[in-house]
């Protein structure tokens, strides 16, 4: 004689088969219904799927190849000027850095193989985000302080410019704003996401980098855990 | 569902050598329609969402194609590995959009026809329990589920996650521990 009562019957894994089976000659019969769908659009869709990531990185790329050229023509104008060189070769080496990211970034996508292991894949597309928002961020944050020697570049394309009108407090005061400014950003990102500060944390885990960083991080530790076993 | 010891001959009395890839993959893609609409309904509760799962499983498989080589593979674990990689990132992006985490859709649920005849309130209770252990599970572990569900050998569970037998073995026992804890 059993002592314990169940009044319902507690299911297990395998009960859970019988009932999965059951759905799925259900799918069957509703697929007649379904069929079309996978064959409207699908290269289409395809495409639109990459469409906004590749047409970005191209831009920035794009944007860099534009700074570059900036970049080396004032230096290049201007070699005898330490401010414009100064400027010019930040310019520059912004300007590949760009380039480098968006085209590190098109090579990670490309290479992404969905027919490849589902650990793998997702493992890659945890670092390709990553790096995407990462890069992302630091392209943009740069400009606390670029938009300096971005100004002084453009305008030693003068060829007659002269370097002591930049050698004033102002431009230096402009710098400093710019470190200070980039620094409490970086402060307040961090602040911000504190527990202790519920309301604000979930807002910027919304924002596109905190909650981006954090979930490719959550990701990847969920797929490290899933592989120790 | 796709029977995998059944798979080459099947498929060699649909497919032959001078079909072009698109009639190619449309014939392969045809034969093992199970296996993604049965990934779309173990990720996805609402119909629109499921709708999208299913077109971009379809359109990802497509671009994925011409890397198929199937003396490597069999298109089944492919598809698996392609269906899966889609659905669980679909999942993971839509987190933040209300709509990906409606309710059940009872009404969806209702609609599909019981070949079995059995009475709708049975059978239904069933799927929804069925789903209610599938929707707490993390991606990966509900991943594992379905192609455990789906009768799958530890040998191919290993090959299209991309870890080892024994490592499927252990979740796979870790997971019924964890349901029986969770349906008792």
């Amino acid at each position: 004689m059993n002592p314990i009562h169940h009044p319902e019957p507690s299911m297990e894994l395998d009960d859970l088969k019988s009932a999965w089976q059951s759905l799925d000659a259900r799918l069957e019969r509703q697929y007649v219904l379904d069929r079309q769908l996978l064959w409207d659009h699908r290269i289409e869709g395809a495409r639109r799927h990459l469409r906004p990531l590749w047409w970005g990185q191209l831009a920035q790329m794009l944007f860099g190849l534009a700074c570059v050229l900036l970049g080396a023509s004032c230096w290049n104008m201007h070699g005898d000027q330490w401010p414009f060189l100064l400027a010019g070769i930040t310019v520059h080496v912004y300007g590949v850095a760009t380039m480098i990211a968006g085209g590190i970034t098109l090579g990670l996508v490309s290479r992404i193989d969905y027919g490849a292991p589902v650990l793998g894949i997702q493992k890659q597309l945890a670092k390709l985000r990553r790096f995407y928002v990462r890069s992302g961020a630091a392209v943009g944050l740069a400009w606390w302080v670029l938009w300096v020697p971005f100004v002084m570049a453009l305008s030693g394309l003068d060829g007659t410019a002269d370097a002591g009108a930049w050698r004033q407090p102002w431009v230096y005061w402009s710098l400093g704003f710019g470190v200070a400014g980039l620094l409490a950003t970086l402060w307040f990102h961090r602040w911000a996401r504190s527990p202790e500060r519920p309301r604000l944390a979930r807002m910027m885990e919304e924002s596109v980098t905190g909650g981006s960083l954090l979930r490719a991080r959550a990701r990847l530790e969920e797929i490290e855990r899933f592989e120790r076993g | 569902m796709d029977n995998a010891t059944s798979e080459p001959a099947t498929i060699a009395r649909r497919i032959s050598a001078a079909d072009s890839p698109q009639q190619r993959f449309a014939a392969l893609l045809e034969q093992h329609r199970g296996i993604v609409l049965r990934i779309a309904y173990g990720y996805c509760r609402h119909p629109e969402d499921r709708r999208d799962l299913v077109q971009d499983i379809g359109a990802q498989a497509w671009r994925a194609f011409p890397s198929f080589d199937d003396t490597r593979s069999r298109f089944s674990t492919w598809l698996y590995r392609v269906a899966l990689n889609v659905a669980i990132s679909q999942v993971r992006n839509a987190a933040r959009h209300q709509r990906h985490h409606a309710d059940l859709d009872d009404e969806a649920i209702a609609a599909l026809p019981d070949p079995a005849g059995h009475g709708h309130d049975e059978g239904d209770a069933a799927i929804r329990q069925l789903y209610a252990v599938i929707d707490r599970l993390e991606p990966l572990d509900r991943a594992l589920m379905l192609l455990y569900l789906d009768e799958r050998s530890q040998r191919e569970i290993a090959e299209i996650l991309g870890i080892s037998p024994s490592n499927v073995a252990t979740r796979i026992h870790r997971l019924k521990q964890r349901l029986r804890g969770e349906l008792a």
